[in-house]
């Protein structure tokens, strides 16, 4: 039978639209892994592949973007939009924001609980810690901390929370069970971030003016290290730790130096400083890609991340994103 | 309403750790800190734009002892503001001993001739209070005054006009138009700018006083460029006009269309609304929160004051003003305020090292010291008088 004139043109669309739906679905499912950048003054998200080296999208999100992390299988990334005062949910697959998180006035950075249902986020104006049940959409408890709270870390364990005060100068130390903090451990000035090694035995936290690194044991909270830095040719006052990754496959570490412009690469058996790798102007936060072949950094003056091949302990590559990169993710293959 | 609110939530918050502190806590330290202020209505008229807040520079203390008591509680360390205004007080001759009885710990908002009584008064005590001197400018007192127990986070008029002059030279500015506006502290200000020229070997090729014999309101457009005119261009105009009587009528009114600096155009201080490198969105968050207004510099000096205090108070869990002394000297001292690096005393005067911001009234243009700008110590110390310049 002849089809009907009027159902002719309308197949031509479908197929159409099965084309560009297609297309469409192929760019976004990348065959390579992805970074996502928050650009804090740009108020969007860049998207670089990581084998080309180049920015295939530029997500708009809410105001001020800052902390960004993925959720457990990298669905969902979680992004503080500091000015917008929430914390918007990014449908990967998609790139559309899908829903917001209360997140009290300016959440700065964030961390998710291994449960994968609850998340913290630190109120930098409110030196207030915030705990937010993702699937009801409810704030549980909000915490009293220092003033202008930053980093946060949650132990692989899920015991423990840490968020660091940078005017207050403190590690606060919490409970994850009952929301309470038990602890408050003084370090050098301005701590920004802090990790928990895998193990749960350490906490690592960076203090930028303080320009060092301080490690504690989790234990008792007790200083088992301060490492500090010297990188020739620029004064110490400049030397201004903030980011920290620790390695899984090898015993590294490497630290964000600021606007000395280099990453610390530090041996965890010696607490040496091993080398010192310049990167772009003002280094912040850092991220390695899966196997952490890569890692990149996010360099808020020059607006660029740099890409650091961890076997050689070069930079090969810079990147150039939107306006103050500051948070990034590895979205992985 | 929003920013009411919060106003009552800083002051509930107060009020409820100071409830706290009576009750329970018999082993928390109490830190007392005395704001002196003596706000002598100038004799000069001022431009209605320039006035100062009634609260300028008070503001940014209580500010400072809200942020230090937000620390203080988890140390179990509460901060309590004192104000005295001597300005209210009619008696000519201060009696210094009735005022203070005991050591304490005091930021001076006071005239230079005021400040020098009280620092005459405090080297002869036994037991002397701790001063920060978070208004006065006079190079006078960073020279000659070198007591253990005097600070200043009030940046010298010399870390100001070198902060200015070194931003002439990097821009090539270097041969210059000076107008003094011809009060005694005006004078103050060019004598500095002097020696900042002298050091950066900037030329002055005309100086000249402002004279009020004209109606700037009426006439600006004719008398500032027939005052300003010379037989040979010059790079900039620089004013020495510390009252804002004239200095704001200069800029695009000169001869020569040449940038205005110093008082007026291009200024350097401490602070200003538009910085928000370096954390400091979130500092001007909170005094907005709390004070309803922009921080000004004068509010930034006490802010950094309070919080140089609170810093010492944290580390040495003393109010002994000779022990908090000895620690703001210190190599332990750090202080991180929204500048993008430590701030440290000199040790030898007392003066707080810092970044100068350039500024024009709606943003920032620069900050020096500028790039290459060297000093074996700290690049800081190419602000300001050296050891070498000081109580010789």
């Amino acid at each position: 039978m002849r089809p009907s004139i009027l159902f002719r043109p309308s197949t031509k669309g479908l197929l159409l639209a099965i084309v560009l739906t297609t297309g469409f679905i192929s760019t976004l499912s990348a065959s390579t892994e992805l970074a996502y950048v928050t650009n804090e003054k740009d108020n969007s998200i860049s998207v670089v592949e990581l084998d080309t080296f180049t920015v295939i999208r530029t997500i708009p999100v809410g105001d001020r973007p800052r902390g960004f992390i993925f959720n457990h299988d990298q669905s969902l990334a979680y992004i503080c939009a500091s000015d917008s005062d929430r914390i918007q949910i990014l449908d990967v697959a998609t790139d559309k924001i899908v829903g917001e998180l209360p997140s009290g006035e300016d959440p700065e950075t964030i961390a998710l609980h291994p449960n994968g249902t609850t998340i913290y986020t630190a109120n930098e104006d409110d030196a207030l810690l915030t705990v937010i049940d993702i699937p009801t959409a409810q704030v549980i408890s909000q915490i009293d901390v220092g003033v202008e709270p930053e980093g946060l870390a949650v132990s692989p364990d899920g015991s423990k929370l840490v968020v660091t005060s940078e005017t207050t100068n403190m590690v606060h130390w919490i409970d994850t069970a009952t929301n309470t903090n038990y602890a408050n451990s003084l370090v050098g000035a301005r701590p920004r971030s802090a990790v928990f090694t895998q193990d749960n035995q350490q906490l690592w936290v960076s203090s930028e003016i303080g320009g060092q690194v301080t490690v504690f044991n989790v234990a008792d909270q007790s200083v088992k290290h301060e490492i500090t830095f010297a990188v020739k040719g620029i004064h110490k006052d400049r030397v201004q730790p903030v980011g920290i990754v620790l390695m899984k496959s090898k015993p590294l570490a490497f630290v964000a130096l600021g606007p000395s412009n280099h990453v610390a690469v530090i041996d965890t058996n010696t607490m040496q400083v091993l080398e010192y790798l310049l990167v772009g102007r003002r280094v912040w936060q850092l991220a390695f890609n899966q196997d952490e072949s890569l890692l990149l950094t996010t360099n808020g003056i020059s607006g660029d991340i740099s890409i650091i091949d961890t076997d050689k302990l070069k930079t090969i590559k810079s990147v150039k994103v939107g306006r103050y990169p500051w948070g990034i993710s590895v979205k992985y293959l | 309403m929003f920013n009411f609110r919060y106003r009552m939530r800083y002051i509930l918050s107060g009020f409820v750790a100071a409830c706290l502190a009576f009750d329970v806590m018999a082993s928390q330290l109490s830190v007392p800190i005395t704001y002196i202020s003596n706000r002598v209505e100038p004799s000069y008229a001022i431009n209605d734009l320039l006035v100062r807040p009634e609260n300028a520079g008070i503001a940014g203390a209580e500010l400072g002892i809200a942020d230090s008591n937000t620390t203080g509680k988890f140390l179990d360390q509460r901060f309590v503001f004192l104000s005295i205004d001597l300005a209210k007080q009619k008696n000519s001759k201060i009696n210094w001993s009735e005022i203070l009885p005991a050591p304490t710990l005091l930021l001076v908002d006071l005239d230079t001739e005021t400040l020098f009584e009280l620092l005459a008064y405090n080297s002869g005590l036994v037991a002397p209070h701790l001063i920060i001197n978070v208004s006065a400018h006079s190079n006078v007192l960073r020279q000659t005054i070198c007591s253990e127990y005097v600070f200043h986070t009030a940046p010298s008029y010399a870390q100001i006009t070198d902060a200015l002059g070194q931003w002439l030279l990097v821009k090539r500015l270097d041969n210059i138009f000076l107008i003094d506006g011809d009060t005694p502290q005006d004078t103050e200000w060019l004598e500095s700018f002097k020696r900042t020229a002298k050091r950066y070997k900037l030329t002055i090729s005309t100086e000249k006083k402002w004279s009020f014999n004209s109606d700037l309101r009426r006439t600006v457009g004719q008398e500032i460029p027939l005052f300003t005119q010379t037989a040979r261009p010059y790079d900039v105009v620089v004013v020495a006009d510390t009252h804002q009587r004239f200095g704001q009528y200069i800029p695009f009114n000169t001869y020569y269309p040449r940038p205005v600096v110093g008082s007026a155009g291009l200024v350097a201080n401490t602070w200003h609304p538009s910085i928000e490198q370096w954390g400091a969105k979130q500092l001007q968050h909170r005094f907005m929160t709390l004070h309803d207004r922009y921080m000004q510099h004068h509010d930034y000096d006490s802010y950094v004051a309070i919080r140089a205090i609170a810093y010492a108070v944290q580390q040495t869990t003393s109010i002994d003003p000779s022990v908090l002394s000895s620690f703001l000297r210190g190599d332990k001292f750090q202080l991180a305020a929204y500048k993008g690096r430590k701030l440290t005393f000199r040790n030898y005067n007392g003066q707080l090292r810092m970044p100068i911001e350039l500024t024009h009234p709606l943003g920032l243009v620069s900050r020096s010291p500028q790039v290459g700008f060297m000093h074996p110590l700290s690049e800081l110390d190419t602000l300001g008088f050296d050891k070498s310049e000081v109580c010789q």
